[in-house]
């Protein structure tokens, strides 16, 4: 009765709405089955919006939790700071609406900066990674050093103005065999996600429901 | 003939002198500003073609917006630049997004875009803010084929769209024939191409931070995307283009000392490498 309820039911499902969806965009189905096909994306749209709900209340809960445990937990009073913020936020953004002035300041002055730091880190990382690893080891590794400087130093002002044909070199480095290695990534990965989702709606994959 | 000594210790040079000095230099540009000449790169030069030639005046012009706070130093000023041009042409804009903090970066640069036209732009004639569409490839799916449906006849305000001007005759996504497709920091093209592109036959061009450019080359050969707008260096590009100079192009600098010192690290990386291998060798002879 288990083994029915969480696996053959819910791979039946999968099944059915899959093959649906796969044949509702490649063949010319009748107008109620398209119609219908729509009702089930509207679906997965709510439930995707749904499902930021459900992640806010859980975030909430589990990082109430670590400030209630803080003897067990390390870093707990971070913890507040993401509660405090939180609240702050939310009830800016519920009782002010998103044209409210601290909530707009909050937004431009605290999130934005915050995120562009986030990424930005990413530069730190590389830059000290780079030095450690990326070293000419044989042929292959001498091609994508050289084609990447070329790259990053086509995007630098300083770099072009002084040796202008950067720009359209890096170009083609993007184009032609950048652009041909990609078409294979793409490829591959497509072919790759086809035969995991055939795996999913013959139930072979049973980890998506575990 | 250096000292192996001092070859040894660069070899193993802390990180947080490189990260350290890697903050000096992006914030050098700051204090001493200088003006560097910038040539434009070809996906510009074919995005520019497009929102000026490809695109008809006074035409109805989707925009997705997916700049999220992360990315908005890269591609905000690019994103108004291209509405301030859109708008210039007469344009109507109807935006929506498929990420959640999109919509507020939406409004700041359309109201960016407002102050740089110098004039009023009116809401339901000019644009319209749809907000945010779940469920992203399969949200976008559901949002194009009928979108007054799956809106439930609203917008992101909660006003009715029925009797909006610029939603006159807008059921799916093929009523837009152009659209701009900001896809933000994530690889998401191929949504565009999926559900937009092939389903509707709509003109897209794109915005993307760098490292995203690489997977939008293959489809501009395929003119399934009309260039790219891409980073820091496409919105420059942008202002230097429409003769608006503003943040990107004044962020370029710092960007540029950035991208210089990671190119000299990476090949000092590699003089020590082969510095080490060939003392390595001439030792075992």
């Amino acid at each position: 009765m288990t083994e029915i309820h969480k696996m053959k039911i819910p791979t039946a499902i999968m099944f059915v709405v899959g093959m649906w969806m796969i044949l509702e965009y490649y063949l010319p189905f009748p107008g109620g089955l398209i119609i219908a096909g729509d009702e089930l994306r509207n679906f997965i749209s709510l439930i995707a919006a749904g499902s930021v709900g459900v992640g806010t209340v859980y975030t909430f809960m589990y990082h109430a939790k670590r400030i209630m445990t803080k003897t067990e937990t390390p870093h707990w009073n971070y913890s507040i700071l993401l509660i405090a913020s939180f609240l702050i936020t939310a009830a800016l953004g519920i009782y002010g609406g998103r044209e409210q002035v601290q909530f707009d300041w909050i937004f431009a002055n605290i999130l934005s900066p915050l995120g562009s730091a986030v990424l930005s880190t990413t530069a730190f990382f590389i830059t000290s990674a780079a030095f450690r690893v990326f070293k000419i080891r044989n042929l292959d590794a001498g091609i994508l050093l050289i084609c990447g400087v070329i790259v990053v130093l086509s995007l630098v002002p300083l770099a072009t103005s002084v040796f202008p044909p950067f720009t359209p070199i890096a170009e083609w480095i993007q184009n032609v065999p950048g652009g041909a290695g990609f078409r294979g990534f793409i490829m591959g990965s497509a072919l790759g996600v086809v035969g995991i989702s055939l795996r999913i709606l013959l139930g072979l994959q049973k980890e998506v429901l575990r | 003939m250096i000292e192996v000594g001092w070859v040894k210790r660069i070899s193993n040079l802390d990180h947080r002198i490189i990260t350290s000095v890697l903050i000096v230099v992006a914030i050098f540009p700051l204090a001493v500003p200088i003006q560097v000449p910038f040539t434009v790169q070809s996906y510009t030069t074919m995005y520019w073609d497009y929102i000026t030639e490809i695109v008809p005046d006074g035409s109805t012009v989707g925009w997705l917006n997916n700049n999220v706070p992360m990315v908005d130093a890269q591609l905000g000023s690019g994103s108004t630049l291209t509405i301030v041009k859109l708008f210039q042409k007469e344009c109507k804009i109807i935006c929506f997004s498929l990420e959640s903090t999109s919509p507020t970066l939406t409004t700041n640069y359309l109201n960016s875009a407002e102050k740089i036209l110098g004039r009023e732009l009116v809401y339901g004639v000019d644009y319209v803010e749809l907000g945010y569409v779940p469920g992203m490839e399969a949200g976008l799916a559901a949002f194009l084929s009928d979108i007054p449906g799956f809106l439930g006849g609203r917008d992101m305000r909660g006003d009715s769209i029925a009797g909006m001007p610029i939603m006159e005759g807008i059921k799916d996504g093929g009523d837009m024939k152009d659209a701009v497709w900001g896809g933000g920091y994530s690889v998401n093209e191929d949504f565009a191409i999926r559900q937009w592109q092939v389903p509707y036959g709509t003109r897209l061009t794109s915005q993307a931070i760098t490292m995203v450019v690489p997977s939008i080359v293959p489809y501009l050969a395929t003119k399934q995307f009309y260039g790219i707008l891409s980073g820091l260096r496409g919105s420059a590009e942008l202002e230097l283009l429409m003769k608006e100079p503003g943040n990107a192009t004044g962020q370029l600098l710092g960007v540029s000392f950035s991208a210089l010192y990671f190119v000299f690290i990476l090949l000092l990386g590699n003089i020590i490498y082969a510095y080490e291998k060939i003392t390595m060798k001439e030792e075992k002879r």
